[in-house]
């Protein structure tokens, strides 16, 4: 931490609203026979990241990359195998039942399909209203549509919806709603798993707007799971690169795209500007014994020791604020002073 | 006629439906060239008319559609064909990838058996002679690992990835002409979709395919696509080579918007300000506005436009006479921003 960086909420001297610590998460497959050994699946192994208040963090990697399962874990949907969550000074996964739900009004989540996500039999206002009540936050009768109304125009809806249906939204309509119920408790945190990945070019632009300037108006925390790594680019501070559920590269945003370090990074962003031709590489094959290099197989500059070991965090050592870039690699970090 | 004459020349096409909220036309006179080994690509949001054109290619239109214009491929008429006579073109010349893997592939028959229905209904196209080793050859030239396996493979057994090239490795069975792709990549993730698209991109080089690719993925599109074709509301409103598209930008107000809607630009972030986004939405097909169907979302938008059809302006063409191409945009007002 550096002293210079002062903490953006200025009330608080803790300047992390998030920390992941060691977060696994193995998954066991269903036996073939009756008689067939357990076979377990780890989709996320080991994952330690610290997300600075009112930042957007994004989370990138292909599908199987374990991303929604982390994002699931962190919103405490899914049982992490080990490791911890700490939100806010809180250990999230020692809270169980009552004190859990309570604590769940200050961490949402927005969900990638707004067509499934959403009860069709339910209107908007018992959609958004359904979070408030569980709560005990209902504003009184006589200010209830006004204050609903003012959140449905904050998502760029009208009041006016309230008495609708999501069947007659776009998507693009539809993810607003989701965002209305996921805001409707001003959570510290709001995790949006692919929340633009099924809509309309122009429609996802609107959307990235609103998730802008509910960090930067309403000062929320985001943590924003994608594949869109143009997105990426344009919202995050900070990002986190995770592949078959190892996070392999981070750091702030800007950095990690300008010069990634890790070789699937490399790869990965390189994507961005060929002419899809980077990489013609198989589908992935079966899953590999971690903890060793779930890369190496495919990776252009690996060594034989990457076949052996695992590959070491190196967290680099230059003043990059509140996120210092970090690998797991058995190449050493370039020479991180370099980079302005 | 120009240097080349083109694989598929479509004239003023134009489908009409009768729905509950009265007649609309979701193509209405879509007029492009699709020419050798050239790959072009069908651009805009959904509800644009870009997967019905395609559709339309193969005859497959909705019940009750009403179809008129022309379709040539090779010199030959195919528009107004009896299904009969679709079938001969479907598939065996002019393939299709559709855009949803999952539900395009039929979950109870074997990847093999799917793969054989082809060859089997088609034996004109093509002489095969020892179909299971065809059918293992084009697996494993779309790239996947254990064709063995696969032709015994279910489609739930395998991920989307691999779904999308056993649709590749179905339409291209037959070696068409021309390749119909709608929204091919959508479903995948990053990597995934990049393989898919060098899959593709090797397909055109190595067998001068020609290929429609139907998106509204602009960097999709960037990667691959020789020629643009924007469509809105059903028309086509710009036609443009993809390097100007993209280096010296389009001249439709609509294709400008489109581009700037999408964060590509390099060291641009929510710090330099809010993204572009288009305002407003698509106009429902039954209650289009007067004049140019952009006019309502168009910041260049005047009393013209919202009274008159706006006419096509053919872009500034080269002096040679043989310039054929089709490009140009359907605005009273074309070209870079004021």
């Amino acid at each position: 931490m550096t002293p210079e960086n002062p903490t953006p909420a200025g009330v608080d001297s803790d300047p992390y609203l998030l920390e992941v610590s060691g977060l696994t998460k193995v998954f066991e497959k269903p036996r073939e026979t009756f008689f067939s050994k357990k076979q377990t699946i780890t989709a996320v192994e080991q994952v330690s990241f610290r997300i600075p208040r009112q930042s957007i963090v994004g989370l990138v990697g292909e599908t199987g990359s374990g991303k929604t399962t982390l994002g699931r874990m962190i919103m405490r949907l899914v049982d992490p195998t080990s490791g911890s969550i700490t939100f806010d000074r809180t250990d999230l996964t020692a809270l169980r039942g009552e004190s859990l739900r309570r604590k769940r009004k200050q961490f949402q989540m927005v969900f990638q399909d707004p067509y499934s996500s959403l009860d069709p039999r339910m209107t908007v206002r018992s959609i958004v209203e359904e979070p408030l009540a569980a709560h005990d936050l209902l504003p009184s009768r006589q200010n209830r549509d006004e204050a609903l109304g003012a959140l449905l125009t904050r998502v760029g809806l009208r009041p006016a919806d309230l008495d609708r249906y999501p069947k007659e939204f776009s998507g693009g309509g539809r993810q607003r709603i989701g965002i209305a119920r996921a805001i409707a408790l001003k959570p510290d945190l709001l995790v949006a798993d692919e929340p633009i990945a099924s809509l309309d070019v122009s429609i996802g632009a609107q959307i990235i707007n609103l998730f802008a300037s509910l960090n930067l108006e309403d000062r929320m925390t985001l943590l924003f799971i994608s594949h869109d790594l143009s997105v990426i680019r344009y919202l995050t501070d900070y990002v986190v690169i995770l592949y078959r559920g190892l996070k392999v590269e981070s750091g702030p945003t800007k950095d990690v795209f300008a010069n990634p370090f890790h070789p699937y990074s490399k790869q990965l962003l390189s994507s961005l500007s060929n002419t899809g031709e980077g990489d013609t590489s198989r589908d992935k094959g079966e899953p590999l014994s971690l903890p060793l290099c779930p890369f190496h197989e495919l990776c252009p500059v690996r060594e034989p020791v990457c076949r052996t070991e695992p590959p070491p965090v190196r967290t680099g050592t230059g003043v990059n604020g509140l996120w210092p870039r970090d690998m797991a690699c058995h190449q050493p970090l370039p020479n991180e002073e370099q980079t302005p | 006629m120009g240097e080349e004459t083109p694989l598929l020349a479509v004239r003023n096409l134009t489908v009409r439906l009768t729905t509950a909220q009265g007649e609309i036309i979701p193509v209405h006179g879509v007029t492009f060239d699709v020419h050798p080994g050239e790959i072009l690509a069908i651009v805009g949001e959904s509800g644009s008319g870009k997967t019905l054109t395609g559709l339309s290619l193969l005859g497959l239109t909705p019940k009750g559609a009403r179809v008129s214009g022309e379709i040539v491929l090779r010199g030959e008429s195919i528009g107004g064909f009896s299904d009969a006579r679709w079938n001969t073109i479907r598939g065996a010349r002019i393939g299709l990838v559709f855009q949803e893997p999952q539900s395009a592939l039929n979950p109870i028959l074997s990847i093999g058996t799917q793969i054989e229905e082809i060859l089997l209904s088609h034996p004109e196209a093509k002489v095969i002679t020892d179909k299971a080793s065809y059918i293992r050859d084009l697996l494993t030239r779309v790239g996947l690992p254990n064709p063995d396996r696969i032709v015994r493979s279910y489609p739930h057994q395998l991920s989307g990835g691999m779904r999308q090239r056993v649709m590749i490795a179905m339409a291209t069975a037959l070696e068409p002409e021309l390749l119909i792709l709608d929204e091919p990549t959508t479903a995948l993730d990053v990597t995934m979709a990049s393989q898919i698209l060098s899959l593709l991109i090797e397909e055109n080089r190595r067998r001068k395919t020609s290929m429609i690719l139907i998106s509204h993925d602009l960097s999709v599109v960037r990667s691959c696509a020789g020629h643009i074709m924007v469509m809105y509301a059903g028309k086509v409103v710009e036609q443009c080579a993809s390097d100007r598209f993209f280096l010296q930008g389009p001249d439709h107000p609509y294709s400008q918007a489109l581009l700037r809607s999408r964060p590509e630009k390099e060291g641009f972030t929510r710090s330099d300000g809010p993204l572009e986004a288009i305002g407003g939405q698509v106009p429902p097909l039954w209650n289009l506005p007067e004049g140019c169907a952009f006019a309502p979302r168009c910041p260049r938008a005047d009393d013209l436009c919202r009274r008159e059809t706006p006419p096509w302006k053919p872009r500034q063409k080269s002096p040679d006479p043989k310039d054929t191409s089709l490009e140009g945009a359907l605005c009273f007002y074309p070209g870079a921003c004021p």
